[in-house]
């Protein structure tokens, strides 16, 4: 797969973006103007498939300068050289200024910690700022989010995570978080407990509660908790694995085929001021 | 009686596997208390990994869960309802009397 040029490229939008390739990877920023953590978290898992199944990489930098500082800001030239990317020119070097008060930079992690770390990123962003049941819903929803990469991706390079808040202070202000992996996939995940089924199937099923690729009784409460805190509050979640993808929010729920990418994506766009 | 302490924020199962790290292998006969005077915060995952190394693994006769938040308290309740030891968990003070 390639990404090909869109001037937006996050939760709504990701899916859309990925395009067969011929010989090399491209990954065709040149028209991007605004990327959200989901569309990091993509871009992440789809370079680092690339990097595993031993591919070359190309990738077109913004022409808009923003949009190429903001990757820059954050941290996307890490993931760049840790996976061999070849860039048509440098990122632009910038004074990186503490924003950890709305931002958490695209950052991979390989064990618990990392979960607990964005969960805990996100409680002291948020506390006191927002409903305290939506604080602790958003708590609940990054710890399981990092639970499932460590406990059921299977995933070689760990899990990549981003995170940040939008129109900070106005009355739209939300939260976009996302966590995707390079492993398994859900349906693989399911595949030996409960037998063969469709990507899109496994998706549905694993939304629901107590399913789980482990023989645990107590397991399978992650994803479905995150569904039910985040589209309560009236936020939406699209969860992508292999060649399927589902979006949810508090009233509707569908699923659809999508370019295929290895492992899953989670994300999650949440309001910060519910019913304001 | 063992006594642990919970921490502010508690997120992964490995982190309730860290806090019973100190408990003795076999609690047939052993209350089990945890303090949650200090939590504000958990999620499913890590509060089932607790009932589920007290009361199953370990079999302790009770855990009992003291000042959890409401939210704490219901997914305690709910994880043993899951594992069938539900008769051996106690909420203090009772998510009834608050």
């Amino acid at each position: 797969m390639s990404i090909r040029s869109c001037s937006f490229l996050g939760l709504s939008s990701f899916d859309d973006a990925l395009v067969p390739d011929d010989d090399v990877v491209t990954i065709d920023l040149s028209g991007l103007e605004f990327i959200d953590a989901f569309g990091l978290v993509g871009l992440a898992a789809h370079a680092l498939e690339a990097t595993l199944e031993d591919r070359e990489i190309r990738l077109r930098m913004p022409r808009d300068g923003n949009a190429a500082k903001y990757l820059a800001r954050m941290h996307v030239g890490d993931l760049l050289d840790g996976c061999g990317v070849e860039l048509d020119r440098s990122l632009p070097t910038i004074r990186e200024r503490d924003r950890r008060d709305r931002l958490i930079e695209l950052q991979s992690f390989l064990d618990s910690r990392g979960g607990e770390q964005l969960a805990n990123y996100l409680w002291g962003r948020l506390e006191g700022e927002v409903d305290p049941q939506l604080v602790t819903q958003i708590y609940e929803a990054a710890g399981e989010l990092g639970n499932n990469v460590i406990e059921h991706a299977k995933s070689p390079a760990g899990g990549y995570m981003a995170a940040q808040c939008y129109r900070r202070g106005k009355p739209d202000e939300h939260l976009v978080v996302a966590v995707g992996d390079v492993g398994i996939g859900i349906q693989a995940s399911l595949t030996r407990r409960y037998g063969p089924m469709s990507e899109a199937d496994a998706i549905e099923k694993a939304l629901k509660p107590f399913v789980s690729g482990t023989d645990d009784p107590g397991r399978g409460q992650g994803l479905p908790g995150i569904v039910e805190g985040v589209t309560g509050f009236g936020g939406v979640v699209h969860v992508r694995s292999g060649a399927a993808a589902r979006r949810l929010t508090r009233t509707s729920a569908s699923t659809h085929e999508v370019s295929h990418l290895r492992g899953t994506i989670v994300g999650a766009k949440v309001p910060c001021r519910p019913g304001r | 009686m063992p006594t642990l302490t919970a921490p502010k924020l508690v997120s992964s199962r490995n982190q309730a596997r860290e806090l019973t790290a100190g408990l003795p292998a076999n609690l047939a006969d052993a209350t089990v208390v945890v303090d949650c005077s200090a939590l504000q915060a958990s999620t499913p995952s890590f509060v089932d990994e607790l009932v589920k190394v007290c009361l199953v693994e370990r079999h302790a006769q009770s855990l009992v869960l003291v000042n959890a938040p409401d939210r704490t308290a219901e997914l305690a309740r709910q994880a043993a309802s899951n594992r069938q030891v539900a008769d051996r968990l106690e909420i203090d003070p009772p998510l009834a009397t608050r």
